[in-house]
């Protein structure tokens, strides 16, 4: 099992994609290598989907949903951030379900939202 | 491009990590939107929207002004324009990736999505609503943890009158004039937006990493560091 405190890692404001994505790098790197990931969120004070997006989204991309649910746990998330955590993996879950054609559908939603 | 004669607040580029952090700041809705909804999976699959400007600057800029001890708030219309949109990009994520989705205009086949048809889709995929909602909730709860929401309880007629009369003076709607008119009365005048049409307001500094804004506040003399 491989823990990663991101306070360490990143700081208490966890808002920047750019920190996600290395975040992203270090739990894909664990559990390519077949290790447990638990991410320790305490002490972190800001979290935002734009970080979580880049930090867990991600790793949809690279693992199947049961690897991830048997293999990356958190801990030391408030109640909000627990939900908002559960949020960004359904979101991601049902982003890699859909066709390449349905996620340039919900890519183009998604840039479009403040140009009408 | 707007006019030089109507730009009338500072403009600070938040591109320029050199520039000064204010002591509190508003933020607008288009900035609340680029920070805290969930754009899932994007960047993974190599496509970083909002454009890549706004996902670049606004969350590092961000990120700065929390360390810095900026005081980060926002305006109670902001939200609710925020879970607004935020709702409505989710009704149409459905829409668009349902195999067997509706006309949006029986009379006139094959239009496309638009905020006209907001409506239609919510009451055609009613049953999706209450789930998109509590989506919503979360995103709101989250943004609200980072934020300090103005105006406070008590004030609202107040700045509803301040609003009108700043929007009266000026050429952007209604809604920016609310938002300028509870920040300054809430005694800040800096603003966090990606709206160009902000600059167009007296007595405020824009923070912001648009090109237009800061194109035109260059070439009036209201680019400040």
């Amino acid at each position: 099992m491989q823990t990663i405190r991101i306070i360490d890692e990143i700081g208490p404001v966890c808002v920047d994609p750019e920190d996600g994505s290395l975040l992203c790098q270090q739990s894909c790197t664990a559990l390519s290598q077949g290790l447990d990931v638990l991410l320790d969120f305490s002490g972190v004070k800001t979290l935002t989907s734009s970080f979580l997006n880049a930090a867990l989204g991600c790793l949809f991309a690279s693992f199947s949903v049961d690897t991830l649910t048997q293999k990356l746990k958190y801990i030391g998330l408030d109640p909000t951030d627990e939900k908002l955590v559960r949020l960004v993996v359904t979101n991601a879950i049902r982003f890699y379900a859909a066709t390449p054609e349905q996620q340039q559908a919900m890519a183009a939603a998604t840039s479009r939202a403040f140009e009408y | 491009m707007i006019p030089t004669l109507l730009v009338k607040a500072e403009v600070v580029d938040i591109r320029n990590r050199k520039s000064n952090l204010p002591r509190r700041v508003v933020a607008d809705a288009n900035v609340l939107y680029v920070i805290n909804y969930d754009v899932t999976g994007l960047a993974a699959a190599g496509g970083r929207v909002p454009p890549s400007y706004q996902t670049r600057h606004y969350p590092a800029w961000w990120k700065l002004a929390a360390r810095g001890g900026v005081e980060l708030c926002t305006v109670a219309s902001c939200l609710a324009e925020f879970a607004h949109i935020v709702e409505r990009t989710e009704l149409e994520n459905i829409w668009r990736t349902d195999p067997n989705r509706p006309e949006l205009d029986p009379n006139r086949p094959g239009q496309d999505f638009s905020p006209k048809y907001t409506k239609t889709v919510r009451n055609h995929y009613h049953g999706q609503i209450k789930p998109i909602r509590e989506g919503v909730e979360t995103t709101l709860a989250s943004t609200r943890k980072s934020v300090n929401i103005l105006p406070r309880v008590g004030q609202d007629e107040a700045a509803l009158n301040r609003a009108i009369q700043v929007w009266v003076e000026s050429t952007a709607d209604f809604g920016d004039a609310h938002l300028v008119a509870t920040a300054k009365g809430a005694g800040i005048a800096n603003i966090l937006s990606d709206d160009a049409d902000l600059i167009t307001f007296e007595g405020i500094v824009v923070y912001t990493a648009n090109q237009t804004a800061i194109g035109a506040a260059q070439a009036s003399g209201k680019l400040i560091l």
